[in-house]
């Protein structure tokens, strides 16, 4: 025995007994919202251990693993309607292919870096971006065609992963091949619901004694139905996406006196009362107008923002440090939900689910309003629209002038 | 000493095995769930379905109905209520520069009543709404009306409201500037996010219940708020700036559990006195058995320790 072979053999066990195993991919305990419940509903020492275990095996048995996913049957919906497992196992599981070339682990090759395992939005990357990646358990997507409340439609999160999101870090997906596109949207959607499923047990035991089990195996038939309720809960409001997409009318064809009165037009909306753009986008349209406010996945848990220590205790369980949600600078032509007249038309008209944005459709006179009510009719939203769209071109330093200027006006027609 | 270099080389040996082969180990999951009994549960759950099979518990229905009336009352010295901070159309907002207060807990100082608790039926399940034994027919009126829900000086007139998920709201804003009026609801009760123009009126329909009350906020000025709670029963009440409260017509002769909710406590928990006695509560759950045609009591006396 040398001076040197302890030290070796030291070094050996080390690695020999730590190892450098790769732990089996496992979705993440939603504690942020485990804590919120049990501190709203008067758990004051949080729930119970055997509680939370009674979701993780409910979970898993429901929705399977981050390797082996699985959808659970819902009463009433067909199967494969909301998810198709077929496409959902080639996002799922390690990186790689099966013998027959098919990709294998989509989801953890393009979006788990920053979506995460779990689809919490904290990736390991997630705390370099700005914004932050969408956590998607909490059911909620801002760039949709359906007003809020509603879950997006299978379209509008293809649109998202094929296109990307301008202004932000997440990229598009054009290159891959529809397959791949569709299979990743799929298992955008499983996780989605599984959090939401998970939100919804974790009320569920709120509503329990400290140590009331939420399911014991065999589970009692109140506690089956009980459980089953939430999943269908969850997954019937995706099945009632599609029917819920805001109807528009084509976007009225111009010559361009007609545009240049329709942006001059929307620029009066832009500031009026009705439509009152100006509180939030600024008078400027810079974005500027109000900035303290959060987005809903932050304001659930800090609310205001203003209680240091409470911030700093959801920032232990998990959540990033919180911004402040900006309204958009409208100066910049970068729309995070599309460029497109339709996308702006739908973000006014629905409003953006989870932000301060609200929609403009409950205010549009529909057949028997008095003519003194104070709506827009459908067609003035396209003037917005305009207006929005010709901010870019428009000269900061002489607003005013730039939107009544003919040959301004043309320029913009020509450039729209 | 022929011994040193391969002890040397039989340990790289060893290294570059581990290395090489130790990678490839998986490690085993964290023992949070055992697979048996998650592989029992995929079968029970099958498919999907939400009635409580089985034995049918002998659902005990109403005999009568009954009445609560009572009242919330602070034990101590009310808290202070901080200003908020008005930095938006101040003009309109806060008049002469006068100061809005708070009203996470409003308590009146002539008899220490606390306004805005709620106090609401939280049925196991659903509620069997339009059941005529559960429903007393003096609700069927005002089964579908709609409520007003108004906002002046930037502050929402009514700070709670409880309403029914059969009901509408009216919101108005009877204020020279536009709002937006912003109710995050949870649970199945609808959300909207609308502009309110000056004058201008917006319908909001529920459509569902939530289990507890939600917020209700304006964008625009970012510190008001108000609390919202949509229930598919007509048990329910808020209580009166002198913190009485009464509900009418109650089914007796069941079981039934209340929640009692107030915005700075959230769930009533702690020491109550209740009709005198003390009591001490948990998650504002209040477990009643009333008699037909009963005139059921409730002061509760709050200590000021419950609100923090």
């Amino acid at each position: 025995m040398n001076a040197w072979t302890q030290p070796r053999l030291l070094l050996v066990l080390i690695v020999a007994t730590v190892g450098c195993g790769a732990p089996v991919a496992e979705f993440r305990r939603y504690e942020t919202y485990a804590h919120k419940v049990a501190v709203s509903s008067g758990f004051d020492k949080g729930l119970a251990e055997q509680q939370r275990r009674d979701i993780d095996e409910a979970l898993q048995a429901l929705f399977g693993t981050p390797d082996e996913p699985s959808f659970p049957a819902v009463e009433a919906i067909e199967p494969g309607k909301i998810v198709n497992v077929s496409h959902l196992k080639l996002a799922a599981g390690a990186v790689g292919s099966d013998e027959q070339g098919n990709p294998r682990g989509l989801y953890r090759e393009h979006c788990a870096h920053c979506h995460g395992i779990t689809g919490d939005g904290v990736g390991p990357t997630a705390t370099f971006l700005n914004p932050y990646p969408r956590d998607y358990r909490k059911g909620q997507f801002k760039f949709k065609s359906t007003p809020v409340g509603q879950k997006p439609t299978h379209a509008d999160l293809k649109k998202i992963v094929f296109d990307g999101i301008p202004g932000t870090a997440m990229p598009s997906f054009k290159l891959l091949p529809d397959l791949e596109v569709e299979s990743l949207v799929e298992y955008v959607k499983y996780l989605s619901i599984r959090g939401e499923v998970e939100r919804g047990l974790l009320m569920a035991v709120t509503n329990l004694e400290e140590n009331q089990r939420l399911v014991e195996v065999p589970p009692k038939p109140d506690q089956l139905a009980n459980i089953n309720g939430v999943v269908k809960d969850v997954v019937e409001k995706w099945a009632l996406a599609d029917g819920a997409v805001t109807k528009i009318d084509p976007r009225p064809s111009m010559t361009k006196e007609q545009l240049a009165a329709s942006v001059q037009h929307g620029r009066e909306l832009f500031y009026g009362a009705i439509a009152n753009c100006v509180k939030c986008h600024g008078d400027s349209a810079l974005g500027d107008g109000q900035i303290t406010d959060y987005d809903e996945w932050t304001k659930e848990f800090i609310n205001d923002g203003k209680d240091k220590r409470l911030v700093s205790a959801y920032v232990s369980l998990g959540m990033l440090p919180p911004r402040t949600i900006k309204p958009r600078n409208l100066r910049q032509g970068i729309f995070r939900g599309g460029l497109r007249p339709i996308d702006i038309y739908w973000r006014m008209m629905n409003g953006i689910e989870g932000t301060p944005m609200p929609a403009l459709a409950t205010n549009i006179r529909k057949e028997g309003d008095p003519p003194e009510a104070k709506k827009l009719n459908p067609e003035e939203i396209w003037d917005i629209v305009n207006y929005v769209q010709s901010l870019q071109y428009e000269s900061i330093n002489s607003p005013l002038k730039a939107a009544t200027e003919a040959h301004e006006a043309e320029n913009l027609r020509e450039r729209l | 000493m022929m011994l040193r270099p391969l002890v040397t080389r039989f340990g790289l040996l060893l290294i570059g095995i581990c290395l090489a082969v130790g990678c490839a180990r998986r490690l085993p999951p964290a023992e949070r769930v055992q697979t048996r009994n998650v592989n029992d549960l995929r079968v029970a759950f099958g498919s999907g379905s939400t009635q409580a099979a089985g034995p049918a518990a002998a659902a005990a229905e109403p005999t009568g109905w009954a009445t609560i009336k009572g009242s919330f009352k602070l034990n101590g010295s009310p808290p202070d209520r901080p200003p908020l901070t008005i930095d938006k159309d101040q003009a309109i907002c806060a008049p002469g520069g006068r100061p809005v207060l708070s009203e996470t807990l409003v308590v009146d100082s002539a008899t220490q009543g606390i306004k805005d608790v709620v106090i609401y039926l939280a049925m196991p399940g659903k509620f069997p709404s339009g059941d005529p034994k559960w429903e007393h027919s003096s609700y069927s009126e005002k089964r579908e009306s709609t409520l007003d829900f108004d906002q002046k000086n930037c502050v929402f007139l009514t700070h709670m409201t409880a309403m029914r998920s059969t009901q509408k709201l009216r919101i108005l804003n009877s204020d020279p500037v536009g709002h937006n009026t912003k109710i995050e609801a949870t649970g199945k009760a609808a959300q909207l996010n609308a502009t309110i123009p000056t004058g201008a009126t917006v319908m909001y329909d529920p459509g569902g219940e939530s289990q507890e009350p939600f917020n209700v906020a304006c964008s625009i000025h970012p510190w008001m708020s108000a609390r919202m709670i949509s229930r598919d029963s007509p048990y329910f009440a808020v209580t009166k700036p002198d913190g009485t409260f009464e509900i009418a017509n109650v089914p007796a002769g069941v079981p039934l559990e209340f929640r009692v909710w107030q915005e700075r406590a959230k769930f009533l928990q702690g020491d109550m006195k209740v009709n005198g006695t003390a009591e001490k509560w948990s998650k504002g759950r209040v477990k009643l058995t009333l008699q037909p045609d009963e005139q059921k009591t409730l002061d509760v006396i709050v200590d000021v320790a419950v609100f923090k």
